[in-house]
């Protein structure tokens, strides 16, 4: 008997070394939570990709500083203590002690203040972040002064929710940091686990870290494998069978439906602080580029039949450029071009649009009103959404061309060589709306994919983020969110309810309320624990 | 007198005829079809996941598109898909084919090898790889499958010729001055046509597939209706297990077509060989 349990246990090794290499094959001994992600990692170069799947990665081997909690609130872990001085001018940050780099090297005030002048200078991802920093300075190993050239209320906030540290002594020598891709030679984490095995399109494998300061919870669980699965399906049957513990994308309604009143899976249902938008790119088209027929598109989004088919009723309409979820700002009732199709057939009748062959799409200086509009083809609420859009914006004559691609081209495309003309997308979270809109459109914001510049909305936005007290941002917010629905250059949608699915077989989830990782923030993890 | 005995002889075969009979269906509703219903659309008046019934014949896709239109529209696509195969491959492997068999020598070995080459290449995994780098495009998909379609068609253009470029009618031809064009294409190239003819319906129902599996794997033209398209949306939005009629009717319209080109490929083979039957 002995020896037959022997070499089943052999055999399984072996499976599982063939499947996944070596430490797939440790993973039996040890207490292993297993993540479906929705198509691969971008890059392991975190600081240079705004990547859902990268984020989720992110949160257990080099998370941020802070983190919001179940209500909303931005906490902070990497830093200990905050003192704002002088009026929201003047910040001290007081670093936890104890933390090193995966590679032994202590965490200090150094890597701080490299991070943020880095990113600022490299054009880096949450690189406007930092625009206000008139001075920086270190007080001592665990201590950063920052001085702001404005007041800035919520400086700490989207500083904490969105930028992990940098490595100083790894990312000094590197001078073209939006070109490294640290896919072959891994990367010198600072989390709670450490990358140990990856094979990228396949698996990401990452386990506890030992120098992790138990002043911060320690985790229960070993080792995290993070599987990749090619569309919304294949997650749902691989958490079916048990294959994974739990995906880091929501559910629609319908796929959620085959957990509910089934004592193995839990649902969780926070509300999204991100929300669905096109994206204009005038730059590679020149209907993009005309304002008219952003409006004309703009009267096209048909909201309500979206939300009902699309995301199968669960989500709320988006009217303006800012979710309805921060009641302060939306007061003013600032909103896109309603629905319409007449409208936008009169738009662009005035602006010299007309069909002129017949086959219902207007053309102007003999070119067809033609726009591809790329999006991430494994991602059935936007393959939904597109073929919606599409078919209105088709009744008023533009033709929109649906491109729906793989993940990786995708952010390869929105991110990097922007070769796109319409793009449809979701952020994730979008946190402390005030300070965010200067990161979505500051000329310098890295967010601001296609590059689109208004002196006005650059002003405002700069002014919203540049406030004492978020009261003092609402005047500034609501000038640039009229700039924002006169120009668009990015016309919302909607915004999703969020439903994750977990397994039972791990209790002690902290969900929060967002898109990117729902489930499986650090905090989560850390907290996660077999069940018995 | 030999067309006419073929005709008698192929009318005889059932399973040729039903298959000819199948063919019929597919290009009428595929030429006829589109001109008589609608294109799938009205997303206004939508019911989603509707199961068939006496408004949706087939049922209703998640977004409330009727099944049925998509079906008839999707024929149209996989006709042209078909078509434009079969036109790429035939461009590429009839006159290959034929010169590789007829001139034999340097020539003859030289494109006998490029067909071999090809012949050996993994088609799959390089018709994903040139979909994904040229986007999702119906004509692109249909080109890929003709491109690497006709290895198999040069090949039997190829033995056919060599068959035929020895038989004393050629010769005779080739004594009379007859011109090398004409003798290929026309003394050689009709006598070779049946077996070419077979690959080609081979080739037609292949092209099906091959797009419905692309379209499957997320490759195919998301602005165009196919049959694959159908099944790929169903199954992204975990609908099998909610509506039978997405994944039952669309792989019916695919069997459909396929096993009515093997029919046909079947009678006219077995009619031109009728000792193998």
């Amino acid at each position: 008997m002995t020896t037959r349990r022997s070499f089943m246990e052999m055999s399984l090794a072996l499976t599982a070394t063939a499947t996944g290499g070596n430490a797939l094959a440790q993973s039996s001994r040890k207490v292993v939570f297993t993540v479906g992600l929705l198509g691969d990692i971008q890059t392991l170069n975190f600081w240079s990709s705004n990547d859902v799947n990268s984020a989720v990665l992110q949160e257990a081997i080099m998370p941020r500083y802070g983190y919001m909690d179940a209500n909303g609130n931005i906490k902070s872990h990497l830093i200990r203590l905050v003192e704002a001085k002088d009026n929201a001018k003047t910040f001290i940050l007081h670093l936890t002690p104890g933390i090193k780099w995966h590679d032994g090297v202590p965490f200090t005030a150094d890597d701080v203040l490299f991070t943020s002048e880095y990113l600022v200078k490299h054009k880096m991802f949450q690189n406007t972040r930092f625009s206000n920093i008139e001075s920086a300075r270190k007080i001592d190993n665990l201590t950063v002064e920052y001085k702001l050239k404005a007041a800035q209320v919520g400086f700490i906030d989207v500083m904490m929710f969105w930028v992990a540290p940098m490595p100083k002594h790894r990312w000094e020598k590197i001078s073209e940091p939006m070109t490294l891709n640290d896919d072959a030679g891994g990367l010198t984490g600072l989390g709670p686990f450490k990358l140990t095995e990856w094979k990228k399109g396949q698996y990401y494998i990452v386990d506890s870290n030992p120098d992790w300061p138990a002043a911060l919870g320690t985790p229960a669980i070993n080792r995290i494998i993070y599987r990749i699965y090619k569309d919304d399906n294949s997650l749902v049957l691989a958490l079916r069978t048990g294959e994974i513990d739990t995906t880091s994308r929501q559910f629609l309604p319908s796929m959620a439906a085959q957990f509910r009143n089934n004592k193995g899976f839990n649902i969780f249902e926070p509300s999204s602080p991100g929300y669905a938008y096109i994206g204009f790119n005038g730059k590679k088209s020149e209907f993009a580029a005309d304002l008219a027929v952003r409006k004309a598109v703009a009267h096209c989004i048909d909201r309500p039949k979206i939300i009902k088919l699309a995301l199968e009723g669960n989500g709320s309409p988006m009217n303006g450029s800012v979710s309805p979820i921060y009641k302060d700002f939306v007061k003013s009732k600032i909103e896109y071009p309603d629905f319409s199709i007449d409208a936008a057939k009169k738009l662009l009748k005035g602006a010299g649009y007309a069909d002129s062959d017949g086959d219902g799409i207007v053309e102007k200086n003999g070119k067809k009103l033609s726009m591809k509009m790329m999006y991430e083809g494994s991602r059935n609420d936007y393959d939904k959404s597109a073929r919606i859009i599409k078919e209105d914006a088709r009744k008023a004559g533009i033709d929109l061309v649906l491109e729906p691609i793989d993940r990786q081209v995708y952010m390869d495309r929105q991110s990097k060589t922007k070769e796109y003309e319409m793009l449809f997308v979701q952020w994730g979270a979008i946190v402390v709306i005030y300070d965010s809109f200067y990161n979505l459109y500051g000329k310098e914001a890295f967010l601001n994919y296609s590059g689109f510049q208004d002196a006005d909305l650059e002003k405002w936005a700069k002014l919203a983020k540049e406030s004492a007290t978020i009261a003092e941002s609402i005047k500034p917010m609501d000038e640039a969110q009229r700039v924002v629905v006169d120009q668009i250059p990015t016309l919302a949608i909607f915004v999703p309810n969020l439903i994750f699915v977990t397994s039972t077989k791990f209790s002690g989830y902290l969900p929060y309320p967002s898109s990117n990782n729902g489930t499986i923030s650090m905090t989560s993890l850390i907290n996660l624990k077999p069940k018995k | 007198m030999r067309e006419k005995s073929f005709v008698q002889s192929f009318s005889r075969h059932t399973l040729g005829m039903i298959g000819l009979a199948g063919i019929i269906v597919v290009v009428l509703v595929g030429f006829f079809g589109p001109m008589t219903v609608k294109f799938p659309a009205g997303y206004d008046e939508a019911m989603p996941l509707a199961a068939p019934s006496g408004k949706y014949w087939l049922g209703t896709d998640s977004l409330g598109l009727n099944l049925f239109d998509q079906i008839v529209w999707g024929a149209r696509t996989s006709l042209f898909i078909s078509l434009t195969a079969v036109a790429v491959a035939s461009g590429i492997g009839i006159p290959l084919g034929l010169v590789a068999g007829y001139f034999k020598g340097r020539i003859g070995a030289l494109i006998d090898s490029v067909i071999e080459i090809a012949m050996t290449i993994p088609t799959l995994p390089l018709m994903i790889l040139i979909s994904a780098i040229s986007g999702p495009s119906v004509t692109t998909v249909a080109i890929v499958i003709g491109v690497f379609s006709w290895p198999t068609l040069a090949r039997i253009v190829r033995n056919s010729t060599l068959k035929l470029a020895g038989l004393p009618y050629i010769e005779a031809a080739v004594i009379l001055g007859i011109p090398r064009r004409a003798i290929m294409f026309k003394h050689i190239l009709l006598n070779a046509a049946g077996p070419a003819l077979v690959d080609l319906t081979i080739i037609m129902a292949t092209a099906v597939l091959t797009e419905a599996g692309l379209s499957y794997l997320g490759l195919g033209d998301p602005n165009a209706w196919s049959w694959g398209g159908i099944l790929q949306t169903a199954f992204r939005g975990g609908h099998q297990f909610q509506a039978w009629w997405l994944i039952v009717f669309p792989s019916l319209a695919i069997m459909f077509f396929v096993v009515s080109f093997n029919l046909l490929g079947l009678g006219i083979n077995e009619t031109l060989n009728p000792k193998r039957e």
